[in-house]
Order: C-alpha cells, then structure tokens, then sequence
C-alpha cells in the first residue's frame, strides 16, 4: 500500500462530504459533530410598518456515526401597523389604509428531527409546531438523499404535510383550516475541480382557508367586502443554483435563479448574485443582490369600482411589483469550535419593476433585516 | 425539467475524483448556506411575496403580515 500524503489526506477527508452535505468551516470538528446554534434576528419596515424580532436556537446531537437528532425553537414578537385595504385619496390618487401601531404577536414554534445514514443514502424525519394568537401549524416532512457517482451526485426527494388553522381577532376561537402539501426534488452536481450546480424543482398544493382574516377589499358603490381568494392554490418553482471559484480573484461566485407560477396567476422570478471571499485570520465576507420581480393574481385589484365577483382581494402581496436588495454577511471563526456569524439585507419594493398585472405605488415600501448567529460545534 | 436533469446527470459523467475536490472543500463553496439563516430569509420571502421557490420541505405556516 502506497503512503497517502497529509495533503491528499486532509483533501480527500474535506471532499467526502461533497456535495449534497458538504460542511462549513464551523463545521469542521468532525464529520457528526455536536451542534448548538442561537440567532437573534431584527427586522423593520419603512412607514412604522411592522417590527419583528426573531430568537432562534437549535441543537444537533449525534448517535454513534450514523444517527443525529435535532431540535429547534424559534420565537417571533410582531408589532406595528399592517396594510388592510386601498382606498381613493386626495387628486384620485389611490392610498393605502393600515392598521393602528397596535397589532401585536408572539408566536413560538419548535420542530424535532432525526436523520439515519445508511452507506450513501440518508434520511430525515421532522415533525413541528408553531401557534400563535390566531394562527397554528403542525407539519410533518420526510426527505432522503442519496449519493452518486463517487459522491459527485447527489439526489434529493421529499415530502411535507401542513395542517393548518387560521383565526382573527374578531373570533379568536374560530380556527378555519389550511392544509398545505409540498413534494421536492434536487439533484447536485460537481461540474469540475471548482464548479458546482444545484437544481431543485418543488410543487405545492394547498386547500381549505387561504384568505386573510385582516385584509379587506374597497368597493366604491359599496363600502368595504372581506378578503375572499380561491379554495385551493398550485404552485410550482424552480430554482437553480450554480457556485465557482474563481483563482484569479481567489473568491466564489453565486448565482441563484428561480421562476414560479401559480393557478393563482401569479408569475415570478428572482435573480441572485453573491460573492464570497475568505480573508486571513479565519473570516469569510459574502455581498450580494437580489432581484425579484411577479406578476399579479387574476383576482387582484387595488379597489373595486363595482362589486367584484366571488374572489377577490387587494392584499399588497398579490400584487404586480418587483424588488431590489443588498446583502452582505460576515462569519468569523473564533476558536475551532466557535463561530460567530452577521448577515443584512435591505430590500426596496416597487410597483414599476412588476413582471405583468397590476401593481401600484402606494404599495411600495422598504424592509430590512439584520441577523447574528453564535454556531458551537463539537 | 427533465431535460435539464438529464443535463445535469450527463455533466456528472466526468467525475471528479476527491483528491481533485481541495478547492471544492473551501468555506465559500459551501452550496448549502447557513441554516438559520436560510430559513430566516425564506420566510421573509414566503411572507411578503406572491411568488415561490423550490427550497425544500419543512417548515409550518405562520400568519405573517
């Protein structure tokens, strides 16, 4: 038996998870390690919209080399004004009615899970919750992976049920159920020595209460309806995702697209670029945009000149509009086994960049989010 | 899509082999981004778009405003 060099050796031990689990470098105590991550997330709308903070905490515990339970808590706090319908302002101009500063949520959600390895095939089962004042969700998804092709390949395939149940605050005890099922499948391929490419497909079906409680519509002849979308809603997307490296910039470049359509009549696309250098003393800097664009539901208005038909909604979200964002993020290795991550993102609605239907500027605003995570692994 | 698949599947004829995958195996080509943060902005997506992604399954439903 020949002798493999420490280089070979540390090169091949790196590329064994390649390419469908392939580890960060907080990841690098070993190949099953023990993992504890904790988030803090801010996120703001312009106009004194909304205000969310999100904590989030997960743990990773490994059994022997080929099992690992997860668990998974998150807590959101909402607060702010929400948009709830479009009406006529001064000059014809159409204006956007929100609620009062009051709106408040705490929801708490946590989901537990188990992977098996067997050779090249893993498995993953997840069971969550999450509730809130006025909305509860139980899901369950199953998802498998299975690597090719001396690990040049890797397939993916999976499923997940969403028992939903939404209510208001006018009837809070009025549960109204949502059911949600979502099939997945990806594959990813090394291309060369410094290429990959990641292709996903998705399709999703949902049934039961898709309106919002919240939302109305304004109707000229005829004062103010409830929101009333579709019964059931189909949704497909593809997204593909291609990662390089470039020597000559000793950096990463990323390019991710998606497109997806629905029997709702919404179209859209986005499109997003990153780059990713590492620099000395163990820091990796990525920055980025995204572009997003859709087009609006049939039964979409801003308002209603005469009473509309059995659908009908002017929730800002269905709209036609497109987006602009920056992001940028910065990981810090600090020890071996720690880490501590940064991440931002700015992104800028507009009417005018929507892909078809109709969008309008009152609608426009701006979001933000700032992100830290601590990662532990042993 | 599936003449993409095909593609993709015909790409990976030209295997790479692991003494081959050192560049593959920096940090910033890691394919997968961090997972809370992924999950985090995925459902600022889901919350104030229309429109989807195929990101995987996993993950209930919020009422987001």
């Amino acid at each position: 038996m020949g002798v493999i060099s420490p280089r070979l050796a540390a090169l091949t031990a790196a590329a064994m998870a390649l390419p469908g689990v392939h580890a960060r470098a907080a990841d690098a105590p070993g190949e099953n390690p023990w993992g504890v991550d904790a988030t803090h997330l801010e996120y703001s709308e312009s106009g004194s919209r909304m205000n969310v903070r999100v904590n989030q905490a997960s743990a990773v515990v490994p059994i022997g080399e080929n099992f690992r339970l997860k668990a998974n808590f998150i807590q959101d706090l909402m607060s702010g004004a929400s948009p709830v319908f479009n009406s006529p302002g001064p000059g014809g101009k159409t204006q956007q009615v929100l609620t009062g500063a009051s709106v408040f949520d705490n929801r708490k959600a946590g989901d537990i899970g188990a992977s098996a390895s067997f050779g090249d095939d893993q498995l993953t089962l997840r069971q969550g919750w999450s509730k809130e004042n006025d909305y509860r969700s139980t899901w369950t998804s199953i998802e498998g992976r299975r690597d090719l092709n001396g690990k040049n390949t890797t397939l993916a395939a999976g499923f997940a049920f969403s028992d939903d149940g939404v209510s208001s605050h006018d009837a809070p005890d009025d549960f109204r159920t949502r059911i949600k099922r979502d099939f997945f499948a990806g594959i990813t391929q090394i291309v060369d020595e410094r290429s990959l490419v990641q292709l996903s497909l998705e399709y999703s079906y949902s049934n039961g209460f898709l309106s919002d409680p919240y939302k109305l519509v304004f109707v000229q002849s005829g004062g103010l309806l409830r929101d009333v979308r579709p019964g059931n809603r189909r949704q497909t997307a593809v997204t593909a995702k291609y990662l390089t490296y470039v020597p000559a910039i000793a950096s990463a470049l990323q390019a991710i697209g998606s497109l997806s359509s629905d029997n709702w009549g919404i179209h859209s696309g986005a499109l997003e670029l990153q780059w990713k250098k590492e620099l000395p003393g163990e820091w990796l800097v990525n920055a980025g945009a995204r572009y997003y664009t859709q087009s609006s539901a049939d039964f979409y208005a801003p308002l209603y000149l005469t009473p509309p038909g059995d659908v009908h909604s002017s929730d800002y979200r269905l709209a036609g509009f497109g987006s602009i964002a920056w992001l940028a993020g910065v990981t810090k290795q600090l020890t071996p086994n720690f880490s501590v991550q940064l991440a931002a993102e700015r992104s800028y609605r507009r009417a005018g960049l929507r892909s078809g239907g109709i969008g309008i500027d009152a609608d426009d605003y701006a979001w933000s989010l700032y992100l830290v995570t601590l990662q532990a692994r042993f | 899509m599936l003449v993409v698949v095909a593609l993709l599947a015909g790409v990976g004829c030209a295997t790479v082999q692991p003494w081959e995958r050192g560049t593959l195996a920096k940090p910033v080509m890691a394919i997968e981004d961090p997972a809370h943060e992924t999950a985090q902005k995925l459902r600022t997506y889901s919350a104030k778009e229309g429109g989807a992604a195929a990101t995987g399954v996993g993950g209930g439903g919020c009422g987001c405003n």
